[in-house]
């Protein structure tokens, strides 16, 4: 199933958002328009903000005053994918080249800076000072998760704990912020703004582990970039904790010999068939299920409505990404 | 230039580095000393120092403007945390000189909009965030001139200026919130913010002459007093470099 399909409800709003890009930065100088135009036509699924304006739904006020702040959490998403293309050295994103490879490092520093500060300007005019505080907390842990993540390249002796740590700050904590922000902002019940919390974070691990696995057993046309980019950057995933914690111990010393230093060439493909021969892609399959099923037994709590349906659907479809 | 400013405010200051040392320890493994803080007291404190100093002209220091002087330190290692990056990969320690800047720079931002609301300081989050796309947009404009060969030293003036303006009108506002006088203190650290610009970039001063002889008009319009007397002091040092002194104005000779 599409992405787009689960946000039937929502769809003309996310149009709307996509209008309020497509508008946005036009009178800005040159360079940043372009740079942003770029960025627009390389995609993305718009998940943020349609999970912005599906909590919307839960409120009492006219949720189409949301799209401002749905825009605003892919201004955030973006500004960090900016930023982590120059961290990770990476050329291509959605089978694009990223800002980066156009306009190199500086360019893309104080890009995803200037992104994030209009990001800030559109969610500040909402006076929420809950949703501010969020943000800022948001941001704070997902640069910790960062730094964490490069602290901790190459590092083999990961447990499953500092992974899913390390994923929560990340992936889900915005993911989160988003599934709560627009039900904060349309005035919805605060037990309803809590269980959109809950699900945001589960729907937001089970997300990442899919791209983790994905990474595996994808190619290049799905993922939008070079597989194994992870393994070449000394990032280890969930299925490679598994194979070092309970791979056989001629898988573990194979691993251990690939990942040990930078992974280039045909290291990286023997190190994707080596996980693939043993049951990490099926472990971390079964955690992901786990997670969304989480996911979903929040959705169960909240109102009868088409955006909850949406919400079920969105978990559903994180799972099946793999396939 | 700033050491009789900072002694006025040494508490506060020690206050602020000690808590900065404390973010910057618990933002995660890395080596702190490899990341490019300003390292000499005009760069380093030449933003928390104004804002002390604006709020005390305005009215008193106090809590409000002590955190608020907090976060703009952050912001001003942030922002220098992200003033270049080498383009070239395969010459430099990728953690230590690209990595680490950058997320610890985020990170630092992030955690200016994070104390904004922890301290209550809600309604200075729109400037903040302003000034952070203002300086970007500007040092953009600087790496495009820099690539063709052309002058690109006012994009950093213009930088200096805003992010002083915005530090004087905000220690000011915090003290004191809105009159005539916390807006001649905007505007006296705009002009002292490109003052500072060119003292600190080495350009020539001709260009900039109508700033300086500027902020010593406004100097005049603010209360008489030992703070106003720091500003003339770091004026008038900044002027030794060009061997200008302070200039005859037009208000005196009328008198």
């Amino acid at each position: 199933m599409e992405i787009r399909k689960t946000f039937t409800p929502v769809e003309n709003d996310l149009q709307e958002v996509d209008n309020y890009l497509q508008n946005f930065l036009q009178k800005d100088h040159e360079s940043l328009h372009t740079g942003f135009m770029h960025l627009l036509k390389a995609g993305g699924k718009r998940i943020r903000p349609a999970f912005t304006l599906l909590s919307a739904k839960y409120g009492k006020e006219e949720s189409s005053k949301i799209i401002p702040i749905a825009a605003a959490f892919e201004l955030v998403h973006m500004a960090s994918l900016v930023h982590d293309d120059v961290i990770d050295r990476s050329d291509l994103r959605r089978g694009e080249p990223t800002i980066r490879a156009l306009y190199g490092n500086n360019f893309s520093l104080h890009f995803g800076d200037y992104l994030l500060a209009k990001a800030l300007c559109i969610v500040e005019e909402y006076k929420n000072p809950r949703i501010n505080s969020l943000l800022a907390w948001s941001s704070m842990e997902m640069c910790q998760g960062e730094i964490q993540q490069i602290a901790t390249a190459y590092d083999l002796s990961q447990s499953f704990k500092q992974y899913f740590y390390r994923i929560k700050r990340k992936t889900s904590l915005l993911i989160t912020l988003s599934c709560q922000a627009g039900a904060l902002a349309t005035g919805a019940d605060p037990q309803i703004v809590t269980t959109l919390g809950r699900y945001g974070h589960y729907v937001g691990m089970a997300f990442q582990i899919t791209d983790d696995i994905l990474d595996y057993i994808a190619d290049e046309k799905t993922m939008g970039k070079p597989v194994g980019s992870d393994l070449q950057q000394g990032i280890v995933t969930l299925p490679a904790i598994y194979v070092l914690r309970y791979g056989s111990d001629e898988h573990k010393r194979d691993l251990i010999n690939y990942l040990s230093k930078p992974v280039l060439g045909e290291d990286v493909v023997k190190a994707i068939e080596l996980v693939n021969r043993t049951k990490a892609i099926d472990f971390s399959l079964e955690i992901t299920n786990r997670y969304v099923e989480k996911a979903l037994a929040q959705v169960a709590k909240l109102p009868d409505i088409e955006a909850t349906y949406s919400l079920e659907c969105l978990a559903k479809y994180v799972y099946n990404r793999q396939s | 230039m700033l050491e009789l400013v900072i002694g006025v405010f040494m508490p506060e200051i020690s206050a602020i580095e000690a808590r900065t040392l404390k973010i910057l320890k618990n933002c995660g493994s890395y080596n702190l000393h490899s990341l490019k803080f300003p390292q000499t007291a005009e760069k380093r404190h030449w933003i928390t120092v104004l804002c002390l100093l604006s709020a005390k002209l305005a009215k008193d220091t106090n809590t409000k403007v002590i955190h608020l002087a907090g976060v703009l330190h952050l912001f001003n290692l942030a922002s220098h945390l992200h003033l270049n990056l080498p383009e070239d990969f395969d010459t430099v320690e990728i953690q230590e000189e690209i990595q680490y800047p950058i997320l610890v720079g985020d990170l630092l931002y992030s955690r200016v909009c994070g104390d904004i609301c922890k301290y209550d300081l809600q309604q200075y989050l729109q400037p903040l965030a302003s000034l952070i796309g203002v300086i970007h947009e500007e040092l953009v404009l600087r790496d495009a001139k820099v690539k063709q060969n052309l002058p690109h030293h006012e994009h950093e003036i213009n930088i200096y200026g805003v992010m002083t303006e915005s530090t004087c009108f905000l220690g000011a506002h915090a003290a004191a919130g809105n009159n005539y006088l916390v807006e001649n203190i905007r505007a006296l650290g705009y002009q002292m913010g490109i003052i500072k610009a060119v003292w600190e970039l080495n350009c020539e001063i001709e260009p900039y002459l109508n700033n300086w002889y500027k902020a010593w008009e406004l100097l005049t319009k603010l209360p008489i007093g030992p703070e106003r007397d720091h500003f003339q002091h770091i004026l008038t040092f900044l002027g030794i470099k060009w061997g200008l002194v302070k200039p005859q104005l037009l208000t005196e000779i009328n008198a």
